[in-house]
């Protein structure tokens, strides 16, 4: 796309910017208006705890597998970009684990399986392509979850989490040079993982 | 007979002509025709509340009105229209090239299918489609940002932070209103629409910066850039967790001072929701 950009700044001036934390704080301070959802609990309730907890296995082995890309040699802006989902995905299991009121503990899922062999290479075509999958799938996995929860807090959180992933699995999409089509841009392809509560059950 | 004049003689006399009641009174008297005179004034506006300094527009109190989820879903569906409204006026201005129009035709038609979501859970929760824009929100950025670009003198680069904004606004919206909503599909809906608006955004930023425009600094704890005239730079990742905090936008030309225009883009809000009781009049 061809657009007349004026060229970037290398000084950096002081502005507001709209981080994560504010995000989160903003959001929750909006719910003490009277709201349609005032009758929901608002902290997460048993149900949503074990959801909470297979959703926290979800994203510390999304954070192993971009570590695993890593340790593999994936370097450059892939390599950049592996360590930023690392550690994105760390806070995500992090913040659920506050939430739900859990040690953050990683624990052996399918997921972790399924992609280890996709990730642990130096090709970031093949790695951007299994990344892609990856966030696409956590996507349609949290909202699936979304519709199922029953604390505010829980929908709180794990909104603020999946569109950050939709974000970056369209970012994973330009790195392994796919075409902005439906498939992209609108995850048409994209399943939602079973969440394993029975594993999350166990681990408790 | 000496010019000199001792000093203790003029103190005297000072204090013969006015004396320190003298001094009190005509302080008090001073005030109080000032008093009158600011309350005989016919052109005050504003608060006039303890506190307030200055002439200030006055305050709108939201309407008293209930909210339900049919308001929030009226007020998304308005977000949608207005959303058109000026994508279809910056399609008008025929700036993009072939490349942009393809993408910016498939986020307007992402936008026209939110329309329809929109007005199939209305219905569902027992409320009337919303057929127009947000009149708050047209009033106060939608329009005069459209005006902006028209005026702007780079209207390539206000096009694309007009759409990244505002596809970050709907992200947000959607957003916040999933937290807002109980029933599960309507809750789905809104997290799917947040989620679609953020792919837009995020491919709108990489179709125009590339690599450079993949992840905020924001997330290292760094400033976020300008560019060399001031506005704020894009980022497809800019945050660790999804905003729904107010942001700015700068658009249009600067003026004699070298200063843009300045919107404070906010989800929508009690001024700002679709009451039931509301009438569209487009």
């Amino acid at each position: 796309m061809d657009l007349v950009i004026a060229e970037r700044a290398t000084s950096r001036r002081s502005m507001i910017s709209t981080v994560g934390a504010a995000g989160l704080a903003a959001a929750v301070g909006a719910l003490a208006i009277a709201r349609p959802a005032a009758a929901a609990p608002f902290a997460p309730t048993a149900a949503d705890q074990r959801r909470l907890r297979a959703m926290m296995y979800l994203e510390l082995a999304a954070r192993d597998l971009y570590l695993a890309s890593l340790d593999a040699g994936l370097d450059g802006d892939a390599g950049a970009l592996a360590a930023v989902l690392a550690s994105n995905h760390e806070a995500y299991g992090q913040a659920i684990a506050g939430v739900a009121g859990f040690s953050a503990s990683s624990a052996t899922t399918a997921v972790f399986d399924q992609f280890e062999s996709a990730f642990a290479t130096s090709d970031h075509v093949a790695w951007a392509i299994a990344a892609n999958e990856l966030e696409q799938t956590f996507v349609a996995t949290h909202t699936e979850a979304i519709g199922s929860f029953e604390s505010v807090e829980s929908v709180n959180l794990v909104a603020s989490i999946l569109v950050v992933e939709a974000r970056a699995s369209v970012v994973l999409a330009d790195v392994a040079e796919l075409p902005t089509d439906p498939i992209v841009l609108n995850a048409t392809e994209a399943n939602p993982l079973e969440l394993a509560v029975e594993e999350a059950e166990e681990g408790e | 007979m000496s010019d000199k004049v001792n000093s203790s003689d003029v103190n005297a006399r000072i204090a013969t002509r006015l004396g320190r009641r003298d001094a009190l009174r005509i302080g008090g008297l001073t005030v109080s025709l000032a008093a009158i005179v600011a309350a005989c004034g016919d052109d005050r506006g504003g608060n006039t509340d303890p506190g307030r300094v200055g002439v200030a527009p006055p305050i709108t109190d939201p309407p008293e009105y209930p909210v339900d989820a049919a308001v929030l879903l009226r007020t998304g569906s308005s977000l949608e229209q207005s959303t058109l409204m000026v994508y279809e006026s910056i399609l008008a201005m025929d700036l993009l090239d072939a490349e942009g129009t393809a993408l910016f035709e498939q986020i307007i038609e992402n936008h026209r299918e939110l329309v329809a979501v929109m007005g199939e859970l209305t219905v569902a929760a027992g409320g009337e489609v919303w057929p127009c824009g947000n009149p708050w929100m047209e009033e106060r950025f939608f329009v005069p940002i459209v005006d902006a670009i028209e005026a702007s003198d780079n209207q390539e680069r206000d096009i694309y932070n007009v759409v990244v904004s505002l596809e970050n606004l709907g992200a947000a919206t959607y957003q916040q209103f999933s937290i807002e909503l109980t029933e599960p599909e309507q809750r789905t809906a809104m997290v799917q629409a947040a989620a679609q608006d953020s792919r837009n955004s995020a491919a709108m930023v990489i179709a125009v910066e590339g690599t450079e425009g993949y992840v905020s600094p924001a997330l290292d704890g760094l400033e976020v850039g300008v560019d060399a005239d001031g506005v704020p730079l894009q980022y497809a990742i800019p945050f660790r967790f999804g905003s729904v905090a107010q942001f700015e936008l700068i658009v249009g030309p600067p003026n004699e001072e070298g200063t843009r225009q300045d919107f404070t883009i906010q989800t929508p809000s009690l001024n700002s929701y679709i009451y039931n009781e509301l009438v569209p009049d487009c």
